[in-house]
């Protein structure tokens, strides 16, 4: 064996232990990318609804929607962030915590508005002092309404403080082509929280006048939303 | 950017719409232009107040400095001995005679406040011409955007031009 052999030799075993970290490398990170795969599926997806023709028996997908928004709900996984599609227009009367971090409610054709009437009063809870609402789980939430007419309720009689949306840490609540309307003598607010921040704004939508009280619980009707610290809006002239 | 609107007509808000999409929705034309120039006066106000954040001194000391030594530059007969003396310390500091420093301070002076009262007169004409715009127009949003333009490219050549003589150690 010459020296410039063992040289060689040494060369070409370095060059074969570097193909085999490669390939390594390779295959390590394929795997990786197959469980962010896997982590992304499962942390978000899309539910249909369907008032009329769905069964909340069925896996809310497109041809077998469930019949309520807050079935559709329960099965959001913690942290994720979902799509609910509203085939009809719905009524929604029970009180669900929301896990998702982010939930869009939109109508499942862009363009075509669907109405979200709040109940008066709890179907899941009857007598419950708590309006139909959805309750931040403790994280951040982004809710964004697309294409819908969310219709706020003149409560119960036995409802208290009357609110939509709970909120969580941070709470941001967007609305693009949408419309808010208040039934007659409606007190429902559609804000709440003892603490955290919260952010609304508002793209391409409407409210109507006597919205003004009721955005936020125990803000009052004239507000100017900059006096308000731990509030941020965008498009809303006065509270 | 798209400039959205957020008008109130008839008991209603339409919030974050253009000026077309308030059309869509049957908001009238002249409740339109309304909003239309009052976002145009508020952008004017931006325009100005971002100008003259760029001139000011950052303390409130320098500009007291700035006044005074003005005021000596301007008159120094009536200048206090106790004053001038401190104008003739800064020019030897700096290697000038005190006429050469004051007449470096009454430089500096007169290119701050040209600019600063061009940027009054900006103010003024923009949101002058922006109400004379006539409301039955269809392009006010490009009319005010022609005026701003001008008013910014206006200031800005002024200000470049006066910040050199105005950002000195005077």
């Amino acid at each position: 064996m010459t020296d410039i052999q063992d040289i060689a030799d040494a060369t070409s075993a370095m060059n074969q232990l570097a193909e085999a970290y490669n390939g390594k490398i390779v295959s390590i990170d394929d795997r990786v990318d197959g469980i962010i795969g896997n982590l992304n599926s499962a942390l978000s997806g899309s539910f249909h609804i369907n008032a009329a023709t769905g069964n909340d028996a069925n896996d809310g997908s497109e041809n077998a929607p469930f019949q309520t928004v807050g079935e559709a709900l329960e099965r959001c996984v913690s942290g994720g962030n979902y799509e609910l599609h509203l085939h009809t227009d719905v009524v929604y009367d029970q009180l669900r915590i929301v896990r998702a971090a982010g939930l869009t409610i939109r109508s499942n054709i862009t363009g075509t508005k669907r109405r979200f009437t709040i109940a008066q009063e709890r179907a899941d809870a009857p007598g419950s002092t708590r309006l139909p609402s959805l309750q931040g789980s403790g994280g951040g939430l982004n809710v964004y309404f697309l294409d819908i007419i969310m219709d706020l309720p003149k409560a119960a009689a036995h409802v208290t403080g009357p609110y939509f949306l709970h909120g969580s840490t941070f709470t941001n609540v967007f609305f693009r082509d949408s419309e808010i309307t208040r039934q007659a003598d409606a007190d429902t607010s559609l804000l709440s929280g003892f603490f955290g921040v919260f952010a609304i704004s508002l793209r391409d939508s409407s409210y109507p006048a006597t919205m003004g009280g009721h955005w936020l619980l125990g803000i009052a009707a004239g507000t100017d939303p900059s006096t308000v610290p731990y509030l941020l809006t965008r498009n809303i002239a006065t509270l | 950017m798209t400039q959205l609107y957020t008008v109130e007509h008839a008991g209603h808000f339409c919030a974050g719409m253009t000026a077309a999409e308030l059309g869509v929705k049957g908001i009238p034309a002249n409740v339109i232009s309304l909003a239309v120039k009052s976002a145009g006066q508020d952008a004017v106000n931006v325009l100005v107040e971002t100008c003259r954040a760029r001139l000011a001194s950052t303390s409130a000391g320098k500009l007291a400095e700035y006044r005074f030594k003005e005021e000596i530059a301007r008159d120094p007969t009536n200048a206090a001995t106790e004053e001038l003396a401190m104008i003739d310390r800064e020019a030897a500091a700096r290697g000038i005679d005190r006429d050469a420093l004051l007449a470096e301070i009454r430089a500096k002076a007169s290119a701050f406040r040209q600019v600063a009262l061009l940027i009054g007169a900006l103010e003024a004409e923009a949101k002058a011409a922006i109400k004379a715009i006539p409301d039955a127009d269809a392009d006010i949003e490009a009319q005010i955007q022609t005026l701003l333009s001008a008013a910014r490219a206006q200031a800005e050549t002024s200000i470049i031009t006066a910040q050199t003589q105005i950002n000195g150690s005077s």
